[in-house]
């Protein structure tokens, strides 16, 4: 897929162009994932209330929560067909530094799937009565809560590659490792509805993308490799 | 004595706490046990096993471990 | 160096075996005088507290439990890195040993903490930070032993089950902040601890002794699995067949 003379950096790119690419033939990756989301969050007014003033307050948790489920859902798509077409094992024959091809992954799979959600939040937030000025914090913190999900769900499923009891498995994996993100991320909307500041959660949001960016990838590399042998 | 086993009205929280816990040291102990049991037992049935194939003579055996005897 | 040998020979599973077999008395008997004797003072003799009353008590397995699950879940993540990095069939089957010692008293300690607080806040449940971040470690163990059994292959269970511990363990103090700060801004969850001025010494001694006693019953408790583990992992190997009656 690569020649040797092939530049770490080109061939991250190509690994990552590619993904962005096949997507596009598989337009169901991008869209299941949002669709998704947008049920479940519609589950929760079904089931407790519509009284604006009641999902005004569980606004926060109920988009983080489903925006959550949906990435652990989407996680399938991360290695799934990498995996059966035999592409997944030419990445770690190839040759370049395999951390460094998944982070290429994970990025555009961050991209496909996380990036959808937050485009997609400012309509459930305001179906569930948010209101209108929280909803930038609500994009920002799903925007770096996304990125935080999608390299630990790498992880995750580099683990589970191939495992026949796959999501649920997967998902036993990632949710209280993604404890953490949705605390932040829920918190720092339900400040900025309360008119208090968000900076605080959302910092940490952030320190949390940039340890899960450089570290998540090295555990994956070593998950894929034990998967694969 | 009995106000020993009354608790001082907290009874009914403190004495299940205590056998929970017995409990699960109870289960722990056997559990390590057993585990050490089984995986003894099914170690010396494949040695018993492998000394008895080896102690049959067979064309396309390898040769015989060090220290086998019949 | 004779240190280094002696670890490394310490290694080596005929070795640790014949070693670990004859340390489980030494860990057993004292574990088991410390715990009988820090059981019997906090229920005996320490005195009642002034606010919690007897049900204070329940601290005298709440804590340990609380301590050991913490430990083992150190423990399994530090011998399951040793064994990824360095290879070591021996520091996997210690991972493979104490993750089911953790979750039990891991366990034990969220429903201990359950029937702690019932007298104290009126429901079997509060989500308060100490009996949460329990609740997301126990989280942990189940997903760490969900991986585990996943495999056919022990070696890859072994491998794999490790990048997931060593990624826990790098989490753990995450979650433990995340969830401090997140009660934090919901005041009114008493913490479960006993009120008021510092332990006297007639309180504490047993906790300690219990502390104490459950590390060391720990101890034992991994010498005997991981005596298992290795003969489960040796299944072929030639110095089984010393095995004798032992």
């Amino acid at each position: 897929m690569t020649g040797v003379s092939t530049g770490l950096g080109r061939a991250a790119w190509l690994v990552f162009e590619r993904d962005v690419r096949l997507a596009f033939r598989r337009w169901e990756q991008v869209t299941h994932p949002v669709v998704f989301f947008v049920m479940v969050a519609s589950l929760f007014p079904l089931a407790l209330s519509p009284e604006p003033s009641l999902l005004r307050n569980i606004a926060p948790g109920v988009v983080w929560v489903a925006a959550l489920l949906s990435s652990l859902l989407a996680l399938d798509s991360l290695f799934r067909a990498d995996l059966e077409d035999g592409t997944l094992e030419q990445l770690t024959l190839s040759g370049q530094p395999l951390g460094w091809l998944l982070l290429a992954k994970t990025l555009a799979h961050w991209c496909l799937s996380g990036v959808p959600l937050v485009v997609a939040a400012p309509l459930v937030a305001e179906a569930l009565a948010a209101p209108g000025g929280s909803i930038g914090v609500l994009m920002a913190s799903l925007l770096l809560g996304t990125g935080v999900l999608s390299f630990l769900g790498a992880v995750g499923a580099a683990l589970t590659l191939g495992s026949r009891r796959g999501s649920v498995l997967l998902s036993l994996l990632v949710l209280p490792l993604a404890m953490p993100v949705l605390i932040f991320g829920a918190r720092a909307t339900d400040l900025a509805m309360r008119g208090e500041t968000a900076v605080g959660p959302l910092l940490l949001l952030a320190a949390m993308l940039i340890l899960a960016v450089t570290l998540s990838p090295l555990a994956a590399a070593a998950a894929v490799r034990i998967s694969l042998e | 004595m009995d106000d020993f086993l009354h608790m001082g009205g907290y009874a009914r929280f403190v004495w299940p706490s205590y056998g929970i816990a017995f409990a699960v040291l109870v289960w722990n102990v056997w559990s390590a046990l057993r585990l050490h049991a089984r995986a003894r037992q099914r170690a010396l049935r494949r040695i018993a096993m492998d000394q008895s194939q080896a102690a049959e003579p067979k064309s396309n055996q390898a040769p015989a471990r060090s220290g086998e005897g019949p | 160096m004779a240190t280094w040998t002696w670890f490394h020979k310490l290694s080596s599973p005929p070795h640790f075996y014949r070693i670990a077999g004859r340390l489980i008395p030494w860990f057993a008997v004292p574990a088991a005088i410390l715990i009988v004797g820090g059981i019997y003072g906090g229920l005996v003799r320490a005195p009642a507290d002034y606010q919690q009353g007897d049900a204070f008590r329940i601290v005298y397995v709440h804590a340990p439990a609380a301590w050991l699950s913490l430990m083992c879940y150190t423990t399994m993540a530090a011998a399951a890195a040793v064994g990824l990095i360095w290879r070591i069939k021996l520091a996997h089957a210690l991972a493979a040993a104490t993750a089911p010692i953790g979750a039990s008293f891991a366990l034990v300690c969220l429903a201990t903490g359950s029937l702690w607080g019932r007298p104290m806040w009126g429901t079997w449940w509060e989500w308060d930070a100490r009996l949460t971040s329990q609740l997301i470690l126990f989280f942990l163990y189940l997903g760490y032993m969900a991986l585990r059994s996943a495999f056919d292959d022990l070696q890859r269970a072994d491998r794999a089950s490790a990048v997931l511990a060593i990624v826990g363990v790098v989490n753990v103090p995450i979650i433990h902040f995340s969830v401090y700060w997140w009660n934090s801004l919901h005041q009114g969850s008493t913490v479960l601890r006993k009120g008021g001025p510092a332990m006297p010494p007639s309180m504490l001694i047993p906790l300690l002794m219990c502390l104490g006693g459950f590390t060391l019953l720990y101890a034992a408790l991994a010498c005997i699995r991981v005596r298992g583990e290795v003969l489960v992992r040796e299944r072929n190997a030639a110095w089984l067949r010393e095995l004798g009656p032992r």
